[in-house]
């Protein structure tokens, strides 16, 4: 049988490839076991922008194919022209802001002077906050400093972002405090 | 670039030891495969091929149509080095316990009586026209490919010094980004990441390594992310395999990220069948394609 060039090459650089080893006499079979006891996993890749700063980052994200389509990894895009791979440490783990045991998933209360942190409900949470805000911010607020100029500010309220907040939810933010009048405003990405 | 392919005996010793003891059922294998890689590596030491040169509008005129920068006919081969390899490699296999080991005894015996066109075996093999290997296997009552097998391992050498220097014409500021060798135009064996991920493909003829786009199917281009999908194994951490569902075939990948073991490309390829099988079981093709 006349082989086509193509053809030809392709048999011996399957031979170079290390895969002639029937004609060798090695026996496949404990090869095929141990693929039969492999277990395997399944996933996909998809490109994604790291969230947290202004950078923006390439990062490629590792789901499970099959099954609970969690994230299996985050890692840095070799191809993209920002990064070339690389991330920050904080990117570096930006799996954890889905995948993270120790994620709090209920808003936690600690009364003051007490040691323990208690589960509340999101409506108290939410009520409690905006009644201690409102509280805080009328007792302190300065509508003009010292000087006579106008500030409409209050210094008895800081706002430190976390690390989970991304660049647009952070704008929502700060916009959201300034408003408020504090110029304590901090963010976790430049700490 | 062919950085991390030239290891010297040591090296591919230590590295087939670290791979015997993560899977034992490679032991005869790996015993066997470690022996030829090492008589190659060696003998690049003595090969001498005159360079390719390749003019600059011809270069320019590759580069912009995406053709490869030779025919696989136009590599030169060191003859005598490689048969000096190919009695080497014959001397192996004949130890061995296969149905090759008959192929390489006559290949042998043939040489002593100067009945083997060793030097027309070698360009053959580069050229479109086989029939010196239908003529000659049939007269030595030898295998087809079991010639091919021990004449292409004989020139394999050859083969890679010749991509190393051809290497120096290719542009390094500007990435090949096809899934063709940009040397000789043969299909990846091999992938790998290195670095901060980067991709890199293997070919699978010369052995040269490209930098490669890292979401895409080097076979069909496919680069839909919905379509491209890979398995993996919690125990072999360092190896997954590329699946396309576009065009069905499949590429092994090592991850040098994730293991501090030195890797022989060569070697990684003939301990990872296991995952071969995996991928055949699941009905994808390799992109060379070979039989198990």
């Amino acid at each position: 049988m006349n082989v086509t060039r193509r053809k030809f090459i392709q048999i011996t650089g399957a031979f170079a490839a290390g895969l002639a080893v029937s004609g060798l006499g090695f026996d496949l079979t404990p090869i095929k076991a141990h693929a039969q006891m492999l277990k395997t996993k399944y996933a996909k890749e998809t490109t994604t922008i790291c969230c947290y700063c202004a950078v923006g980052c390439g990062a490629i994200v590792h789901t499970n194919k099959k099954g609970d389509g969690r994230v299996i990894n985050i890692e840095g895009d070799p191809d993209h022209v920002i990064n070339r791979g690389s991330l920050c440490s904080k990117g570096a783990a930006l799996s954890q802001l889905a995948e993270n045991e120790n994620r709090l998933l209920e808003p936690m209360y600690r009364a003051p002077y007490s040691k323990k942190w208690e589960k509340v409900s999101w409506d108290w949470a939410l009520t409690e906050i905006a009644k201690r805000v409102k509280a805080t911010r009328e007792a302190s607020f300065e509508h003009k400093n010292a000087k006579g100029q106008v500030v409409n500010r209050t210094k008895a309220i800081a706002s430190v972002g976390s690390a989970a907040i991304d660049n647009e939810e952070c704008w929502i933010y700060q916009a959201m405090v300034r408003a408020l009048g504090l110029v304590y405003v901090e963010h976790q990405a430049r700490i | 670039m062919a950085d991390n392919i030239q290891l010297n005996e040591d090296q591919i010793t230590k590295a087939a030891w670290s791979l015997k003891e993560l899977r034992p059922a490679y032991g005869a294998i790996l015993d066997f495969y470690k022996q030829i890689f090492i008589v190659q590596e060696d003998s690049k030491d003595k090969i001498q091929i005159d360079p390719i040169q390749i003019s600059d509008e011809m270069l320019l005129i590759k580069a912009n149509e995406g053709f490869p920068l030779v025919n696989i006919s136009e590599f030169g081969i060191d003859a005598k080095a490689s048969k000096m390899l190919l009695i080497k490699i014959c001397s192996i296999i004949k130890e061995s316990s296969g149905d090759m080991a008959s192929s390489a005894r006559a290949i042998l015996e043939a040489i002593d009586a100067e009945e083997f066109d060793l030097d027309s075996l070698f360009f053959a093999l580069l050229g479109e026209d086989d029939s010196i290997f239908e003529k000659t296997a049939k007269k030595h009552a030898i295998k087809k490919g079991d010639l091919a097998f021990i004449v292409y391992n004989s020139i394999k050498p050859s083969l890679s010094l010749g991509a190393e220097q051809l290497s120096a014409y290719l542009d390094k500021n500007k990435p090949w980004g096809k899934g063709y060798c940009p040397i000789c135009g043969s299909p990846p064996g091999l992938s790998m990441f290195q670095g901060e991920g980067e991709r890199f493909l293997l070919c699978a003829f010369c052995w040269h390594k490209w930098s490669s786009r890292r979401l895409y199917c080097p076979f069909c281009d496919n680069t839909d992310t919905k379509t491209l999908n890979y398995f993996f194994s919690e125990d072999e951490k360092e190896y997954r395999v590329d699946l396309c569902n576009k065009c069905k075939k499949y590429i092994k990948t090592i991850d040098t990220r994730k293991t501090e073991r030195i890797i022989y490309p060569p070697l990684e390829h003939v301990a990872t069948l296991h995952l071969d099988i995996k991928a055949k079981e699941m009905e994808f093709k390799s992109g060379i394609d070979f039989a198990l």
